[in-house]
């Protein structure tokens, strides 16, 4: 997905090469199978802390705080807006705004406690309606970048009829 | 008659409402809660989870449950989560792949995502970047580009 809207809006043509998981690209970008990779920067750190790979931009809308000598993508190429990849707690539909409140302040109180969580958390708001308007806002991204790359692939097969 | 039966039906509406109320109030009292993780153990949803799960246990005066029911890119353990009753006992440790990148990477979805949830808390956003192999003759964005545009010709 990244990959996608990084070839959409930097007018690039990469192929994908999608993965199970985070280890296993990071391996095979370290061991040179795979040029480059969209990762989270706690799994390329490490890499790039030993000389085996290099940050070239960080895919959020400002620089990350631990590496700010590395650009923001949106610096680059200012079409780029990721939408915000997230773990998170929901519960079914109509779940009562009691225990969403209670869940939501004691839940936010544990990550906080935790050195390794408060790291990794990039966020500024907890409420329970921004995690609902960030949802919203990542499925209208992604359904964009669906629509321009299944009008494009039309555009392909309209180009292939053209040359027969 | 007709009175009586509309007294018998207040009075039946305002108990069951009540019971709602009270039950939400008393949460989380009656059994553990139980907090679906759609992969198998071991990744860093499971371990946030794990985390989250062992500390509001303590304030809620309530075992929390991980239960990991993992398969089809976490939507089976979504879809559990999705069909349960919104009593607080059933909660979902979810990505934005299980509740974004599935509605387009899936043919079909048996959960809605927007409208079969409640959002409780974005745990955990990490920071993504863009990182390439040492070996990759190029220092920036802007050169990665052009070496892409030059080696697709």
């Amino acid at each position: 997905m990244m990959g996608e809207l990084f070839n959409q809006t930097a007018g690039v043509r990469i192929k994908h090469v999608p993965y199970r998981g985070v280890a296993p690209a990071m391996q095979d970008v370290i061991s040179g199978h795979i040029p480059m990779v969209f990762i989270s920067v706690s799994n390329a750190i490490p890499a790039m802390q030993t000389g085996r790979v290099k940050i070239l931009a960080v895919l959020e809308p400002t620089r990350y705080a631990k590496l700010p000598q590395v650009r923001s993508m949106s610096e680059i190429v200012p079409a780029f807006q990721k939408p915000s990849s997230w773990f998170g707690f929901l519960g079914p539909a109509g779940l009562p705004h009691e225990i969403v409140t209670r869940l939501n302040a004691e839940m936010v109180k544990a990550l906080n406690a935790s050195r390794r969580a408060r790291q990794a958390r990039g966020q500024r708001d907890d409420g329970d309606r921004r995690h609902a308007r960030a949802i919203r806002r990542a499925h209208a991204a992604m359904a964009s970048c669906a629509t321009a790359r299944s009008s494009r692939r039309q555009g392909y097969r309209r180009n292939d009829g053209g040359m027969r | 008659m007709g009175t009586f039966r509309f007294l018998t039906l207040y009075l039946l509406a305002s108990v069951c409402v009540g019971a709602d109320t009270a039950a939400a109030q008393n949460w989380p009292a009656a059994k553990p809660v139980t907090m679906v993780v759609p992969f198998p153990p071991g990744p860093a949803l499971d371990l946030v989870a794990r985390l989250v799960g062992g500390k509001i246990a303590d304030a809620l005066g309530q075992t929390i449950v991980v239960e990991n029911r993992s398969g089809a890119n976490g939507t089976i353990g979504s879809n559990l989560v999705a069909r349960a009753a919104p009593d607080g006992y059933t909660l979902l440790a979810a990505t934005a792949g299980t509740h974004v990148t599935a509605v387009h990477l899936m043919k079909s979805l048996p959960y809605d995502p927007l409208k079969d949830f409640t959002p409780i808390v974005a745990a955990v956003e990490p920071v993504t970047c863009l990182a390439v192999n040492s070996a990759v003759p190029v220092d920036t964005v802007e050169a990665l580009i052009a070496y892409a545009r030059s080696s697709s010709r």
